[in-house]
């Protein structure tokens, strides 16, 4: 009879001992929405994977899960879908090649508004003390500003 | 004197180098905004070439086709039912049957089926075409490709092409019934 037991007991052992990797290498639903909020709805506008319940999302996670199950890591799933759906399962442009061109732009845009910025106080600084360097350092000016004077002094006197 | 007062005026009115490098730069990035807000008319593909595609097939789905890769320009001469479809879309389910039907009455009479599978998976795709029974060549498009060149609307839309590699009529935009089916075969059966 406890030898029966102990056979019973280490079958018991055995068939758990075989089930344990199986049942570690199933993720629970927390590993497969940390890939799935990296990912958009490929059909849906501005839809998170992780909070859309179309059935292409539910088959979607369900392709995640069965990648992390075979081993994959987070890189390689979204590799996938967007080999399968392209750049819009990221919700965003990839950074490469004529992509670029929208991650570049905004920076070459508020340089752009900084610099024209910069000219429009530049030359509004500039207007404002323009009067005084030209009197000062164009010879032509001050004499043609002299003169006039002069005559309006020398006409003023008539009047006196 | 009144000379030199224009040319010191001309001299400031004239802009920097720089500043109109800055204008132009201006100019360019509202042009690329202004393309990037202005979404193309879409197209309506009725009665002209139909689009080249290159669809890779699902290892049990190539139909009666010896190849990995189907493209438009290898099945000159033969007639096109190009179909869109998806297995998480419920009005595709109802033109399944007659589209497996149409395929098998038509496929020895130079009349080949295409299948688009439209952001789908893979598991769930075969599962959809096992559980319907289709036989005739499907893949997936992958990245979308195809449907763009296609402009597609959504699922299911069928494109019919002739031998010479011309759209007859419009796309049709939804489920197909079996006579519809039958009646735009005729339109594109080889001569």
């Amino acid at each position: 009879m406890a030898r029966r037991v102990t056979s019973l007991l280490a079958l018991v052992l055995l068939f758990g001992m075989l089930a344990l990797p199986a049942q570690a290498q199933t993720p629970d639903p927390n590993q497969v929405d940390a890939v799935a909020k990296d990912l958009w709805c490929p059909l849906c506008n501005g839809v998170r994977l992780d909070n859309c319940d179309l059935q292409a999302c539910v088959q979607m996670r369900e392709v995640i899960s069965q990648k992390l199950a075979a081993g994959e890591d987070k890189s390689q799933i979204k590799a996938y879908f967007v080999q399968q759906y392209g750049d819009v399962v990221l919700g965003a442009p990839a950074n490469e090649g004529f992509n670029r061109l929208v991650w570049i732009l905004p920076y070459l845009l508020a340089i752009l508004a900084l610099a024209w910025l910069a000219f429009i106080v530049r030359s509004w600084l500039h207007r404002s003390t323009a009067p005084q360097t030209g009197a000062a350092g164009s010879a032509p000016a001050a004499a043609a500003k002299d003169e006039y004077e002069q005559r309006v002094d020398e006409e003023l006197e008539q009047y006196q | 004197m009144t000379v030199e007062l224009q040319t010191e005026e001309k001299t400031r009115r004239r802009l920097p180098g720089w500043t109109i490098a800055l204008g132009l730069g201006v100019v360019f990035i509202a042009g690329l905004l202004g393309l990037l807000l202005v979404k193309p008319p879409q197209r309506s593909l009725c009665d002209e070439a139909a689009p080249e595609f290159n669809l890779r097939l699902f290892d049990e789905y190539r139909g009666n086709l010896p190849v990995d890769t189907v493209s438009l320009d290898s099945l000159k001469g033969k007639g096109v039912v190009l179909n869109f479809w998806a297995s998480w879309c419920k009005p595709c389910e109802e033109e399944a049957a007659a589209l497996e039907a149409a395929w098998r009455a038509n496929k020895d009479n130079g009349i080949v089926f295409v299948g688009v599978d439209y952001l789908d998976q893979d598991p769930a795709a075969k599962r959809y075409l096992q559980k319907f029974d289709i036989t005739f060549p499907n893949g997936p498009d992958l990245a979308g490709k195809i449907s763009k060149r296609y402009a597609i609307r959504g699922v299911p839309e069928t494109f019919f092409i002739t031998p010479e590699g011309k759209l007859v009529g419009c796309r049709k935009i939804g489920p197909l019934s079996s006579e519809e089916l039958q009646q735009r075969i005729d339109e594109i059966r080889p001569g």
